[in-house]
């Protein structure tokens, strides 16, 4: 493989564990271990380990920092105590879609123990956020662009010196309390610095995840991933946890209708991904489009507020679910939705089977002028038209 | 067929440590887009290699032709999914699709189980049988998948 590919911490742990490893956005990431379907189907029957070190992870502190981010950000910030997660859209100046994020508010104490890194600008209030993997520098370059200019605000990228697990699934929990005690089982969209523990882990957990179910994903020193790794995959074993790659995370997300960066949404500002069957110009979405309702606080003022507010207002084309009332060849990025006349509504931004549902299509869209409960025809070639019903996400 | 992919790219993946090589059994014909052929008089069944089948991962639906179409050489008439990708089958040699696997309709893990068996896609019968020693042996095709 090219050079220039980043390997995560997790690398030889990977080959170990029989991770098929693929190209993903520059890094070598196993894309499945034992097979998707089992992978996903074990995630929400037990638990399942992913290695998520590509995304990023911002610090921001200084005073007001929660006012200021709330400032460019679709959700509402300033009410949130330290140890809370909320989910947030940044849109640029037109209103676009840049990148979503989860983040937490925590506290000057907190950011002490978790013993990230030195820490530049100690603050009474922190922020910690995850940006997705591909726009790690372009939404560093965003914040850092609206910084306070009496300097009172620092953002600190510690993206490349931390290692991200996530561990999913209802057996999560109980895997967390047997391998790094009851003090660090946090609780939902909660987060806390890593209680001392028998492996001697240290970082920042929060229980937040992108597949749906109850889970956490650790923020940890890169010495210390394979400890963690490994130690989880064991203390887990009773539990039925399975290492889980990129493919099972795709469809996980997907049954739950959460978005995917530069997938079901893209910035303009980056260049075309020239695998994509969806024009980015079409993915160029803000955040009443995209149809989620938890990353969206309308009344405060935030950066592209106004064509959120004008979409609101005009009722656009929104993102909903559809799935396949019949069988064939399943919804994929770029599959044409039509309505029962045969004419174009629509656009699928992800789709594929469900495994949780028997394997039956689903998928994921821009389309105009529907309800739940309407029926569709989706188009996944030239040669064939599956009906579909519409649905509000998630799917299971 | 391609090992082709949606988002993710799906190349044939590295071998993992410890695994088997692909079955590449002697007695068939095989093509660059991973399928395999048996001769049978001017018939040739048609399915996908080990290989492939392994690269691919579980099949979760294959799209069969018709029964009597006419294929000519290189023309996709079927597909192949997985949970993430969509890869066309292309038709090997010139001829007239004389039966289809419609089992594979409820069945696609067949093709995972079973490859160069009850998991065989179609049969052809050919316009000009002669053709097909010009496609590769197993050994070539050992040495295309680098193996």
């Amino acid at each position: 493989m090219p050079s220039e590919l980043v390997r995560t911490a997790l690398y030889d742990a990977h080959q170990r564990w029989g991770g098929n490893i693929v190209d993903f956005h520059g890094f070598e990431l196993p894309i499945w271990y034992s097979s998707m379907m089992e992978e996903h189907l074990n995630t929400r029957e037990n638990a399942g380990l992913f290695d998520v070190s590509h995304m990023g992870f911002f610090r921001l502190s200084g005073e007001g920092v929660r006012e200021w981010l709330q400032s460019l950000a679709t959700q509402r910030i300033e009410h949130l105590t330290p140890g809370r997660c909320a989910y947030t859209h940044f849109l640029d100046d037109n209103g676009v879609i840049i990148d979503d994020m989860i983040f937490a508010v925590t506290d000057r104490q907190t950011i002490i123990d978790t013993q990230c890194g030195d820490w530049q600008n100690p603050s009474d209030i922190a922020i910690l956020g995850v940006p997705n993997a591909t726009m790690i520098s372009v939404m560093s370059e965003w914040f850092n662009s609206h910084l306070p200019e009496d300097g009172s605000i620092t953002l600190e990228d510690l993206s490349n010196e931390t290692s991200i697990l996530a561990l999913q699934g209802p057996k999560s929990p109980a895997i967390i309390e047997a391998v790094l005690g009851s003090d660090n089982a946090i609780k939902h969209f909660s987060g806390k610095a890593i209680s001392e523990n028998q492996f001697g882990i240290t970082g920042w957990i929060q229980g937040t995840g992108y597949t749906g179910e109850r889970g956490f994903e650790i923020f940890i020193p890169n010495n210390q991933a394979e400890t963690l790794w490994e130690a989880l995959l064991s203390g887990g074993k009773s539990f039925g946890i399975s290492p889980v790659g990129l493919g099972a995370r795709d469809t996980l997300r997907m049954e739950k209708g959460f978005l995917l960066s530069g997938q079901d949404f893209h910035w303009p500002g980056l260049e075309d991904d020239e695998d994509s069957s969806v024009e980015s110009s079409f993915l160029a979405r803000d955040s009443f489009e995209t149809n989620v309702p938890f990353g969206l606080h309308i009344d405060h003022e935030f950066i592209g507020k106004s064509r959120v507010q004008n979409s609101i207002d005009s009722g656009v084309e929104r993102w909903w679910g559809v799935k396949y009332l019949g069988r064939g060849p399943f919804p994929r990025t770029g599959s044409k939705v039509l309505n029962k006349d045969g004419e174009e509504i629509g656009t699928i931004t992800s789709g594929g089977p469900s495994p949780s549902l028997g394997k039956v299509g689903i998928g994921l869209g821009y389309i105009s002028g529907v309800e739940p409960g309407d029926e569709v025809l989706i188009a996944p070639n030239p040669r064939k038209q599956i009906p579909a019903v519409v649905v509000r996400p998630p799917f299971v | 067929m391609n090992l082709g992919s949606e988002k993710i790219d799906l190349r044939p993946p590295l071998r993992r440590l410890g695994e088997p090589m692909s079955n590449v059994p002697d007695d068939l014909y095989y093509t660059a887009e991973h399928e395999w052929l048996r001769v049978e008089g001017n018939d040739v069944i048609v399915g996908i290699t080990d290989h492939a089948q392994d690269a691919l991962t579980d099949i979760v639906y294959v799209e069969l032709p018709d029964e009597g179409m006419q294929v000519s050489e290189m023309e996709e008439f079927a597909t192949v999914e997985s949970v993430k990708s969509v890869s066309s089958i292309f038709a090997p040699l010139t001829g007239t699709i004389s039966a289809v696997n419609l089992e594979l309709d409820d069945a696609p893990e067949l093709i995972n189980q079973d490859p160069y068996g009850d998991g065989w896609i179609v049969r052809i019968t050919l316009n000009d049988p002669s053709v097909v020693s010009n496609l590769m042996d197993a050994a070539s095709y050992i040495a295309e998948i680098g193996e």
